[in-house]
């Protein structure tokens, strides 16, 4: 089973969305930034990337919009996960490639069952 | 009456010119009769009277002859005398037929006839008894038979004085025709000259005094008008060439006055104009100045608007990460299992105020959009069944929690409309979601019907609990926010009291209405109502920024 890569800045988000995922069994990885994930995701090719949006550095929208045109990253999907939840932050998302948006604060239930939809 | 002024002096011209010719003709007329008497007096008075002279001369000279016959006593002398006489004699008739041809009148005829008998009276005295007498005597004393011849030569000289009275006369009459002519004459010129003189000056002076009188006129209007008043006419009657230049005049004048009133309006109208312009300019410096501030006021309100959106974006942001902390470690230990009663309750306690946050912060996110305008609708298809599983599935977890059924209605002509799906979705979520809040141990029933407002075509979905319902005097504040029946209600249930003004916000924006129909202690039904045929984006995002949606009465 493939693993999941999760980015975020924000120590508490990365380790509790992890907790949560290695919870109900998935395997994860995570990066506090996207330059480590992109690096890692060259590495060990996840199943499905759990991308912050907003972080220092390169952001969330632009790190997603990198893998998406990325030949051999394209494919592993990507799902924004963020507190800025706006119709603006949300459509930003979509065009760059994220399939999904899950708005913080995580629902566990919530987590999982988009999880399992990438991940068998 | 049309009399051009060379007419009229060609009139007063032709006055002179006639009492001219017919001085001209009287004069010459005068003339001839003085000539013809002076003709006369020449061919006739002056021979007769040249005749009766030469007559008188023969005369005298036949009387001395007769004294010479007396004188001589030889028959010789004598007889020459004789012829001499006989001379004489034939001289005289001469005379008298030279004298016939110069009568002018029977007198002088009668005079000459007279004349001419008594010389036949001498000259038959002469033969008959003269002569014989002297023949005979011859001694020398011939007075008587001299003396005797007197009483002949007396009638001849009477009958010659006779004659000559009679030229005399005629002379006279002659001379006293040409005098009475010539008085005539220098009466009738004079009197002419005299009559031609006044009348010419009468007429130059009426006409050259009327003539001065009109320009003087015309110099006054003239004057009048350089001076700039154009008031009054000449108003000229007479009809020839200064009638012409005064009505010319006139209508100059009148054309003045008009193109000066023309110009004054125009001037009137142009300075009107004039002022409108300098006011409309203030106007619109002014209305610029104001649309500038306007325009300031208006950027600086967005700028505000702008700043509070990009605020609350932030602030949701910033709750929602300290948040995601709190939930998700609560998530996890809950997960564990690993916290002992009451540990657990408290955990639970602290996931359901958090949860609870986390709507408060949603709401207050959407009521601040909705307080500035900036809810966006988005149209789209909605598929009403599946819209019906999917609120039904969210609410299941909640009602179950309260022992609660759930149960929906949704006839199969119920099909797609267009509207805002997640709206709609968020209001139905809100309404079943306080429905089972308030409902314990019983029904939580979604009805979605066809429903015609007016004209109108349209959908209504009813949330019918059977919970404890809400009293009448408090169904008017309910779509007010933060308008919870009362504190201790908010305690007990879970509720951001932003809900249903929320959703009535939402609901009135895509075209709708919310009502509630409730009852204490039976349960409360709120329907839902919107027209199928959407309210066209333009208009339902007018009236979102124009509605006063906070703290609007319900």
């Amino acid at each position: 089973m493939s693993f999941i890569l999760v980015v975020d800045d924000n120590f508490d988000n990365r380790n509790i969305i992890g907790q949560m995922l290695s919870f109900s069994g998935f395997k994860v990885e995570l990066a506090a930034d996207a330059h480590t994930a992109i690096k890692l995701a060259r590495q060990h090719r996840p199943g499905l990337i759990l991308m912050d949006l907003s972080m220092p550095g390169l952001d969330g929208w632009t790190a997603t919009e990198y893998i998406k045109r990325d030949p051999e990253l394209g494919q592993i999907p990507v799902v924004a996960v963020s507190g800025h939840v706006t119709r603006n932050d949300i459509e930003r998302a979509h065009q760059a490639g994220c399939v999904e948006f899950l708005s913080k604060p995580i629902e566990y239930e919530h987590l999982i069952s988009i999880a399992r939809r990438y991940i068998q | 009456m049309r009399f051009p002024i060379r007419a009229k002096l060609l009139g007063a011209l032709a006055i002179d010119l006639i009492l001219m010719m017919v001085l001209g003709y009287f004069a010459v007329h005068q003339m001839a009769t003085m000539n013809e008497r002076a003709v006369f007096i020449e061919r006739h008075t002056i021979p007769s009277l040249d005749t009766v002279g030469d007559m008188t001369t023969a005369i005298n000279r036949y009387r001395a002859r007769q004294l010479e016959f007396l004188i001589y006593t030889n028959n010789g002398d004598r007889n020459r005398i004789l012829d001499q006489m006989r001379a004489i004699e034939s001289e005289m008739s001469g005379y008298f037929l030279t004298y016939r041809s110069l009568i002018s009148s029977p007198r002088e005829q009668n005079q000459l006839d007279a004349v001419e008998a008594a010389w036949g009276e001498v000259v038959r005295a002469n033969h008959e008894r003269f002569i014989p007498a002297v023949r005979l005597v011859s001694d020398g004393s011939v007075q008587p038979f001299y003396s005797r011849m007197n009483p002949a030569y007396d009638a001849l000289d009477q009958a010659m004085a006779g004659l000559v009275q009679e030229n005399q006369r005629q002379a006279r009459a002659s001379l006293d025709v040409v005098a009475a002519s010539y008085d005539t004459a220098r009466t009738f010129i004079v009197f002419d000259t005299v009559i031609a003189i006044i009348i010419s000056a009468a007429i130059g002076l009426f006409l050259s005094a009327r003539i001065a009188r009109r320009l003087r006129r015309l110099v006054e209007a003239t004057n009048r008008v350089s001076a700039g008043n154009f008031v009054g006419s000449i108003n000229e009657q007479i009809r020839d060439e200064i009638g012409d230049l005064a009505r010319a005049f006139d209508q100059m004048l009148a054309s003045l006055r008009h193109q000066r009133s023309e110009l004054e309006d125009r001037n009137r109208a142009l300075q009107e104009s004039l002022a409108r312009q300098a006011q409309l300019m203030e106007e619109i410096v002014r209305g610029k100045q104001a649309e500038a501030e306007a325009e300031r006021a208006r950027a600086a309100a967005e700028a505000a608007s702008q700043a509070k959106s990009a605020f609350l974006a932030t602030m949701s942001h910033e709750l929602r990460t300290p948040l995601n902390a709190i939930l998700g470690y609560a998530q996890l230990l809950h997960l564990s299992k690993s916290v002992a009663e009451p540990n657990a309750q408290y955990l639970e306690r602290i996931l359901a105020s958090g949860r609870h946050l986390l709507t408060l912060i949603s709401d207050v996110l959407d009521f601040a959009k909705i307080e500035q305008g900036a809810l966006e609708l988005e149209y789209s298809q909605v598929h009403i069944p599946t819209l019906v599983d999917e609120l039904v599935a969210m609410t299941l977890p909640l009602a179950q929690r309260h022992h609660n059924q759930v149960q929906a209605y949704c006839p199969a002509e119920i099909d797609t409309i267009e509207t805002d799906g997640r709206r709609l979705r968020q209001v139905l979520i809100n309404l079943l979601g306080n429905a089972a809040k308030f409902t314990e141990n019983g029904t939580i029933r979604l009805e979605v019907t066809s429903a015609k407002r007016g004209d109108v075509a349209g959908i209504q979905f009813a949330v019918i609990d059977t919970g404890i319902g809400i009293p009448r005097d408090k169904q008017d504040k309910l779509f007010q926010p933060f308008s919870q029946i009362d504190s201790s209600v908010t305690r007990r249930y879970e509720g951001t009291g932003l809900g249903l003004a929320l959703s009535k916000q939402i609901v009135q924006a895509l075209g709708g209405t919310i009502e509630v129909e409730s009852e204490v202690g039976v349960g409360s039904t709120f329907t839902v109502w919107l027209p199928t045929i959407p309210v066209s984006t333009v208009a339902s995002s007018s009236l979102s920024s124009k509605l006063p949606l906070v703290g609007e009465p319900a």
